[in-house]
């Protein structure tokens, strides 16, 4: 579903240039729950970036489901995105005058979708997400945790094939972060493919496979299913039982 | 249409979370607004007042034919005639209402070894439709009056108690000049008509003008009223007149007529011309207040997107292309120039009020602000909203998403 090669981007000119995408290449296939791991500056952000259909490559080519995104139009851009790409963030990115709700419906408008559709796909989501009774909040009165859960919400509703993470859980105390984990990995079980950046080797072993950045290239990939298994009596916490309802 | 509506929702909400900055930003537009509104209210004042003050002095159908008359020979150009009257008369009879000579001067009038001074006009019988003039007792001057040369009068009301106190006038013999005149007619006490200028209304006389003409040995020396049919058939009935004239006493070796008119078309012209220089320096001061408030708008709408570059990048990564953007910024910043029109508009009228309260103990200012004003003024302070709103939003449309997802 996501295929890149060969892809580099830099950033500045000449003798200042910085290569934050070095010659990389990698598939990702439909379905599949990807953790990037790296120290910071190492490429993760950009490459989401660039996944995410809001930066565009220097060189090579991205194929998101056969179409060559360099190639699209800032409008077409901007659809992919509302329609195809669900963003979760580590600081929410929720909008603070408005509720829960409104924050969940605003993809749909771009989508076009009538407000009484609106106001009936925000209410799914959010019970979907264990928000329920908390539809007319605004985020000041919610926990971190719950504020994310309305970001997973807001990501949702437009049916998205891919969710990109960047570091979901980083503002999170561990609880938060365990039903955060639980959501996504309920969401990959349902189909939908997940990247997730993280720096939390912990966190990374809810994903399928590890792929390791370092100085804008990819150093190490690792395919965690075995690992998961082999830890699972060490470590509860790890697993794909996150059933949403 | 549901992008529309949502964006006018997120702007009313903005706008009325954040009220004192609202209410700052848009003093220039309320101050703007409603001195439009009351600079409109106050011109509409003046033109009824000075409207119905015409209207008091002379019927507004009403024009004036008069000889011109050359300073260096101290002669006139031409002289009307009562023929040229009857030519008129029956040429334009359906457009004037009535048409009559005047010729007016001061009089003494004695009777009973008392003397009195007053102004006396000399006419026709028709002069009583020019000026809808109302006779108390008696009769006005009539038809036989003007053939037979018959030395009748008739008084002001003012002049007849003057002259007769409580006594019976009717029929009395006065004396005017030397000659002996028969009253045969009084105006009402206080006399108001519509148009004679009030303080003389009372204190006046009539005679038939071909009495006057064969005291004095004169013809000729009189001027011309010809009241028109409706003010709107006025200028048709002014060209026709001249016309006639033209036609009958040819023109001045100069290629002029001999004769010139006076109407209070003229007066309305000049309340018009009055008008437009208002209108245009309102419009004047509309603008650059609007102008000025319009930067104001810029200003604030710069800072907001600032503020909200975040909000401006995460719309982006939801799925908002520029357009949408562009339009969200456009609407909010109309909108809020919206609610400052709504605001200078209520200003405005309450402004209006005020001075209409305060006018009535001078004069009568009878206006409201036309619906089409505040209409104008709404439509005006958008255009303000979408004008000055065009290059902050254009600049959000063109924020970079990433840079603004993680601008601090």
């Amino acid at each position: 579903m996501i295929k890149i090669n060969n892809l580099s981007k830099i950033y500045g000119e000449g003798e200042i240039a910085v290569k934050a995408l070095d010659n990389i290449s990698f598939e990702v296939d439909e379905g599949e729950f990807i953790a990037i791991m790296g120290p910071s500056g190492s490429g993760k952000s950009t490459l989401m970036n660039i996944l995410g259909c809001l930066d565009t490559p220097n060189f090579g080519d991205y194929f998101l489901d056969e179409m060559k995104v360099s190639e699209l139009s800032d409008k077409k851009l901007a659809k992919i995105r509302n329609k195809k790409i669900g963003f979760i963030f580590q600081t929410f990115n929720l909008l603070p005058r408005l509720s829960a709700q409104k924050n969940v419906e605003q993809p749909m408008i771009y989508k076009g979708t009538t407000r009484k559709e609106r106001e009936k796909i925000s209410k799914k989501v959010l019970e979907e997400v264990g928000l329920g009774d908390r539809i007319d909040h605004k985020p000041s009165e919610l926990s971190g945790g719950q504020r994310q859960r309305v970001a997973i919400a807001r990501s949702l509703v437009n049916d998205p094939q891919i969710i990109l993470a960047d570091e979901p859980t980083g503002n999170l105390d561990s609880e938060s972060e365990e039903d955060i984990l639980e959501i996504l990995t309920g969401l990959n079980n349902s189909g939908i493919t997940i990247i997730m950046v993280t720096h939390d080797k912990k966190v990374a072993q809810h994903a399928e496979r590890i792929v390791y950045f370092r100085d804008g290239k990819i150093i190490r990939e690792e395919n965690i299913k075995n690992v998961q298994q082999f830890e699972f009596e060490l470590d509860k916490a790890g697993g794909g039982s996150g059933e949403i309802s | 249409m549901v992008k529309f509506l949502e964006y006018i929702r997120l702007a009313l909400s903005e706008i009325f979370h954040n009220k004192t900055r609202t209410f700052l930003t848009l003093i220039g537009i309320i101050i703007g607004i409603s001195a439009v509104i009351i600079i409109i209210f106050v011109i509409q004042g003046a033109e009824t007042y000075v409207m119905s003050e015409l209207e008091r002095i002379a019927p507004v159908d009403l024009m004036q034919v008069y000889n011109r008359y050359d300073s260096k020979t101290q002669r006139f150009l031409g002289q009307m005639t009562f023929e040229d009257i009857d030519y008129i008369e029956e040429k334009e009879k359906n457009n004037i209402k009535a048409i009559a000579p005047r010729y007016s001067g001061d009089g003494s009038l004695r009777y009973d070894g008392k003397e009195i001074d007053f102004n006396l006009i000399t006419t026709t019988p028709a002069f009583k439709e020019i000026y809808d003039l109302e006779i108390a007792e008696g009769r006005f001057i009539n038809k036989l009056d003007i053939e037979n040369f018959n030395q009748v009068i008739i008084l002001g009301h003012e002049t007849a108690e003057n002259i007769f106190g409580n006594d019976k006038a009717i029929g009395e013999k006065v004396v005017l000049d030397g000659t002996s005149f028969t009253v045969v007619g009084i105006l009402p006490k206080d006399y108001e008509s519509p148009i004679l200028p009030v303080s003389i209304n009372d204190n006046r006389g009539f005679i038939p003008i071909t009495v006057m003409e064969r005291i004095t040995g004169t013809k000729n020396r009189f001027s011309i009223l010809v009241r028109a049919n409706g003010r709107e058939k006025l200028p048709y009935v002014k060209n026709k007149v001249m016309e006639h004239l033209n036609t009958r006493h040819g023109l001045t070796v100069e290629g002029k007529s001999k004769f010139a008119t006076y109407n209070m078309v003229s007066g309305l012209e000049m309340v018009n011309i009055i008008k437009i220089v208002l209108l245009i320096l309102l419009g004047g001061v509309a603008s650059i207040t609007l102008l000025v408030a319009g930067i104001g708008v810029m200003n604030i709408m710069l800072v907001i997107i600032t503020e909200r570059t975040r909000e401006i990048g995460l719309r982006k990564a939801l799925g908002a292309n520029k357009k949408d953007i562009l339009s969200q910024f456009i609407i909010e910043s109309i909108i809020l120039c919206f609610v400052g029109g709504i605001l200078g508009i209520f200003l405005g009228h309450i402004a209006s009020d005020f001075i209409g309260q305060i006018a009535k103990n001078y004069i009568q200012l009878n206006a409201t602000v036309p619906l089409w004003a505040s209409l104008v003024s709404l439509i005006f302070t958008s255009f303000v909203g979408l004008f000055f709103g065009i290059y902050p939003a254009l600049k959000a449309a063109r924020l970079n998403p990433i840079e603004a997802l993680h601008y601090e």
